[in-house]
């Protein structure tokens, strides 16, 4: 029923076309096969098994397979074993990695310095405000079950900043060890003396 | 299940995905010509991504598209412009209605909502489809038929 991948998707007998195919259809045209593995292992933060990864990029089990052995060996991918399935999903190292490098290009470590304070601010002002020492509690409490609600913006809002409070201490750590040059070696005199 | 079970969601929107606000900022940039900015609103403490377009759907002349993404894959993306119209994909639990559901313009309210036409998960699709949806409104210069998943070609 669905068109062959052609980027000009032609609907000469006047019928219509179907959002949801026709984007699935374009990601296809547009990236490989690894790309799109790489790119559904990158949001998989509960462990699945490389056929449910398949369904989802859009390739064979065998291609999603080998892909995510090749994920794996980077340590992009970290794996558990269900049984007989092997189950895949992002590992902690590269959402950190990634997320350090996002904030080192754009930040100093001042900035970065700044920004850890003004969460844990955050955090201290709901931690009084609402009584509760977690988004947790606060959502048990208040019996918050709707996102849309102000309470659902607020626990949202209290998970996100302390992921990145979280995120952000892990960045300073990094920048800081690669500044030092300790890690690959290319120590400077500056820091020697520092230390003297 | 026991209906205590049915009102405690294990989550209700969850953590905003920092990573995921990233990667759609890229491919909004690269699929939709209009866009004049794409910004987090805060580059340590991300919660929203704001891609500012430079024309709206009829009347409007500008317009502003925010989206939000969760770890465990919840969204909005909330259209609003300077004619004051809004309408919102969204897709997280949400008491009495469909976990994928739309808030309809002018708006956006938080009830009733309507069910979504986008029935796709991932990043690359979700993002392709709400620019998909939006340009065919713009093109139309109205919202009709903005939640319909089947469209003249």
């Amino acid at each position: 029923m669905t068109p062959e991948n052609r980027p000009d998707r032609l609907c000469p007998d006047g019928g219509t076309e179907n959002v949801n195919e026709a984007v699935a259809a374009e990601w296809v045209d547009d990236t490989t096969p690894f790309e799109r593995v790489y790119e559904v292992l990158r949001r998989r933060y509960d462990p699945e098994s490389a056929a449910e990864i398949a369904a989802r990029a859009r390739v064979s089990a065998t291609t999603a397979r080998k892909h995510l052995r090749t994920l794996v060996d980077s340590g992009e991918a970290t794996t558990a074993q269900e049984g007989q399935t092997t189950l895949y999903r992002r590992s902690e190292t590269a959402i950190v990695t990634e997320h350090a490098q996002a904030l080192l290009d754009e930040q100093t470590p001042e900035q970065i310095a700044t920004g850890i304070a003004e969460m844990k601010a955050r955090i201290r002002e709901w931690r009084k405000e609402y009584d509760v020492d977690s988004p947790e509690a606060f959502a048990r409490e208040l019996a918050v079950v709707d996102a849309d609600s102000d309470h659902g913006a607020v626990l949202t809002e209290w998970q996100t900043t302390r992921r990145n409070l979280a995120l952000a201490e892990a960045a300073l750590a990094i920048g800081e060890a690669s500044r030092s040059g300790h890690l690959s070696g290319s120590d400077t005199d500056s820091d020697t003396s520092a230390r003297a | 299940m026991t209906a205590d079970d049915a009102e405690t969601p294990r989550e209700v929107f969850g953590p905003i995905d920092a990573s995921a606000l990233r990667t759609i900022r890229d491919l909004i940039v690269d699929l939709e010509p209009l866009v004049e900015s794409a910004t987090l609103d805060d580059p340590l403490n991300p919660r929203t991504l704001s891609v500012g377009l430079a024309d709206g759907v009829g009347a409007a002349s500008t317009a502003r598209l925010d989206v939000r993404w969760s770890l465990q894959g919840n969204y909005a993306a909330h259209y609003t412009d300077d004619a004051d119209r809004n309408f919102r994909f969204d897709c997280h639990p949400k008491p009495e209605a469909p976990r994928r559901h739309f808030h309809p313009p002018p708006d956006a309210p938080s009830r009733p909502v309507e069910p979504s036409c986008i029935s796709v998960s991932e990043v690359a699709l979700v993002t392709r489809a709400v620019v998909q949806q939006w340009r065919i409104a713009y093109k139309r210069g109205g919202f009709d038929g903005l939640n319909d998943a089947e469209n003249p070609p």
